[in-house]
């Protein structure tokens, strides 16, 4: 049987009487006192409209969607305790890759909204996402007269992707780039191409086009072999970079593409258009933007996403 | 300087000049209230680290009471239809005449002055209490039960707070020996800046006079969150305006004026070089707005009390409190001091 041991514990034993006492009146002054102390200081108001206060980078303002990421799988939409969240899609099939395959079936998103009007930016939708396709951004200001206006739909929660800041360094002490296995996997994927017409190296945005010219749906998303499967992940994952605003990777993706455009060009297919064509096209885009007076960063993001598109050969989400 | 006297002293001679000056303090008291209500704003702002108001006007919002007049005058006049229509209407003009009343015998100068009557503190307390029977009025008349509720706690505070007022002021007559208020500044003039000998009357008036014109911590009768706006709850638009705003400013300037009349030397310049004629206005209005400020000081560093504190506090500490200051006034008398 252990021992007890009886440990003596410092505690104040001033009794509470003989806190409490004080001199008749010296709370009445001490209330004026610091009432005083307060009304010479400073003043905290930001004057909103016409000053900004630097908000903290993780702010959460409002929540972007990241569409191709979402799987309408409803986790958001049932966690949602304000229910806020309207998800509706539909299932497509996708044509089996030999015969006497079953074909698979896959959601395809029809619409997404968030009413700005109910949420109570829990943050709910956020986490519960297994797919990261919810994502918060610093921004605030979508004041609307409308309230009807506070429901926005996909192509609004889209363009909050824009402004989505790209994520925190590691911490120094993280363990190392060995811990993650994916970027071994896309590295191969992006440096040769796994497409054995001997193409030259080009990245993985350029991958999916080629793929096309061995007579396969135009879909990408259709192409059924394996290697397919593991370029159209880079091309994902190097897209959710780009749209997340992921500084490095995205800088470093386009960049040789643009250093080596020429050899790939030949090969290209031809509804992909040429790398001056594409180029022009972004900057047309970036400039519609502009004048209908979008956020910057927005066109940007429009720019870089027409760019790329024009590259491919495919239209738009949707088209 | 002797010309600019003269000059002067020629045009205070002059009847028409007088009037011209007497009506002036009636209006200039309108455009004061809306200064001391934008000073008040600003003053609870910063004590509560915020800016107030910093629109409208351009410059640190300076037109905010202003602005705030001129919606009140747009609004839609109200009158519940169970109201007495006519007890209903006339109460801002009582409690708005009850305020501005006591300006008539505030000595601004010994000449500034609308008119010097010898029962000048006696008129004065009694004139600033009619303001009370128009929320009576207002409280029967709306046929709403917080405004019965908060008149009733308006008389019975004002019962209760008139007693240590009066007796206050009685003590300053005592030493005065005069109830005139010019007599009342210069008997002062042994002391300049402050009657000493008066010092607990001093602050036994100030406390009644802020639970007179109901300003926290004695603001039960108009207590948001009990009942509303007491008697004022269902007034709207500018009978609101006056009859609450304004006759509540009013009376807050005109007992700080009172005030400073019986305890701080009136239009007695801090130290006797500085005696000079022309001025002596400036001297009661810095006097005025020092008290203006402290009182609106407090008002924002105590919480609300309670109904029955207010009604002990005024019964079992103010009053014998009051009575013994008399006593000791008296005792002073026999004294050279005064
Ligand atoms: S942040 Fe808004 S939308 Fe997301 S779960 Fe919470 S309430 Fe719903
Ligand atoms: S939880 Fe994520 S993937 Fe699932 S429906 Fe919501 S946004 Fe789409």
């Amino acid at each position: 049987m252990a021992k007890t041991e009886i440990v003596k514990l410092d505690i104040d034993q001033t009794p509470l009487r003989e806190i409490k006492k004080t001199t008749l009146g010296t709370g009445l002054l001490k209330g004026l006192q610091i009432t005083m102390r307060h009304l010479l200081s400073r003043s905290v108001t930001v004057q909103y409209p016409d000053e900004k206060d630097v908000l903290p980078a993780r702010s959460r303002g409002v929540i972007a969607l990241k569409e191709e990421n979402c799987t309408v799988c409803m986790l958001c939409a049932k966690e949602c305790p304000d229910w806020c969240i309207y998800i509706d899609g539909h299932k497509e099939f996708r044509q089996p890759a030999q015969e006497g395959k079953r074909a698979k079936k896959y959601n395809v998103l029809d619409r997404f909204a968030i009413d700005y009007a109910l949420c109570m930016y829990c943050g709910i939708c956020v986490e519960v996402c297994p797919y990261d396709a919810l994502f918060w951004t610093p921004e605030y200001e979508y004041a609307e007269h409308d309230i009807t206006h506070l429901t926005h739909e996909m192509d609004r929660l889209s363009d909050w992707m824009y402004t989505v800041l790209p994520p925190d360094e590691l911490d120094p002490a993280a363990t190392g780039p060995e811990f993650k296995t994916l970027p071994q996997r896309t590295a191969p994927a992006v440096a040769t191409p796994p497409a054995s017409d001997g193409e030259q190296p080009t990245p993985a945005g350029e991958v999916a086009a080629p793929k096309t010219d061995q007579g396969e749906p135009t879909d990408p998303a259709a192409v059924p072999e394996q290697e397919a499967k593991v370029t159209e992940e880079a091309a994902e994952a190097i897209d959710t970079d780009v749209a997340t605003g992921e500084a490095a990777p995205q800088e470093e993706a386009p960049q040789p593409k643009e250093e080596a455009p020429t050899p790939s060009e030949p090969q290209a297919e031809a509804t992909a258009v040429s790398e001056e064509e594409a180029e022009e096209i972004g900057r047309k885009v970036y400039e519609e933007e502009i004048g209908k007076g979008s956020d910057p960063r927005v066109a940007e993001g429009r720019r870089k996403a027409a760019v790329l598109r024009a590259r491919k050969g495919t239209r738009g989400p949707g088209g | 300087m002797p010309d600019l006297l003269q000059l002067l002293e020629t045009l205070l001679a002059n009847p028409w000049v007088i009037l011209g000056i007497k009506l002036s303090v009636l209006l200039i008291l309108l455009p004061a209230t809306l200064v001391v209500g934008y000073v008040e704003l600003k003053v609870m702002a910063h004590i509560q680290h915020r800016l107030g108001p910093m629109y409208p006007g351009g410059f640190h919002g300076w037109a905010q009471t202003l602005a705030d007049g001129i919606k009140f005058i747009q609004k839609e006049d109200i009158i519940p239809r169970a109201a007495d229509r006519m007890v209903f209407a006339a109460v801002p003009f009582l409690t708005m005449m009850g305020a501005a009343l006591a300006f008539v015998v505030i000595p601004v100068g010994p000449q500034w002055i609308i008119e010097d009557l010898e029962v000048g503190i006696f008129y004065a307390l009694a004139v600033s209490s009619i303001g009370v029977i128009g929320v009576l009025m207002a409280g029967w008349a709306s046929a709403n039960k917080y405004s019965l509720v908060g008149a009733l706690r308006m008389a019975g505070q004002l019962i209760a707070y008139e007693l240590p007022l009066v007796l206050a002021a009685a003590a300053v007559v005592m030493q005065a020996g005069s109830m005139s208020m010019v007599d009342i500044v210069e008997s002062q003039r042994p002391f300049w800046l402050f009657n000493w000998p008066q010092g607990l009357s001093f602050v036994i008036f100030m406390v009644a006079a802020t639970a007179e014109v109901v300003r926290p911590p004695f603001d039960m009768p108009i207590a948001e969150a009990e009942i509303i706006t007491g008697a004022f709850t269902e007034y709207s638009g500018m009978r609101f305006a006056f009859g609450l705003f304004a006759a509540e400013y009013i009376a807050f300037i005109a007992l700080s004026a009172l005030a400073t009349t019986l305890f701080l030397g009136g239009y007695l310049p801090p130290i006797p070089a500085l005696d000079w004629e022309p001025l002596r206005p400036l001297w009661f209005l810095l006097k005025t707005s020092s008290i203006l400020f402290v009182l609106m000081w407090v008002r924002w560093t105590y919480p609300r009390l309670r109904e029955d504190q207010l009604q002990r506090f005024a019964w079992k500490v103010l009053v014998p409190l009051s009575l013994a200051n008399i006593f000791f006034v008296g005792a002073l008398k026999l004294t050279p001091i005064i």
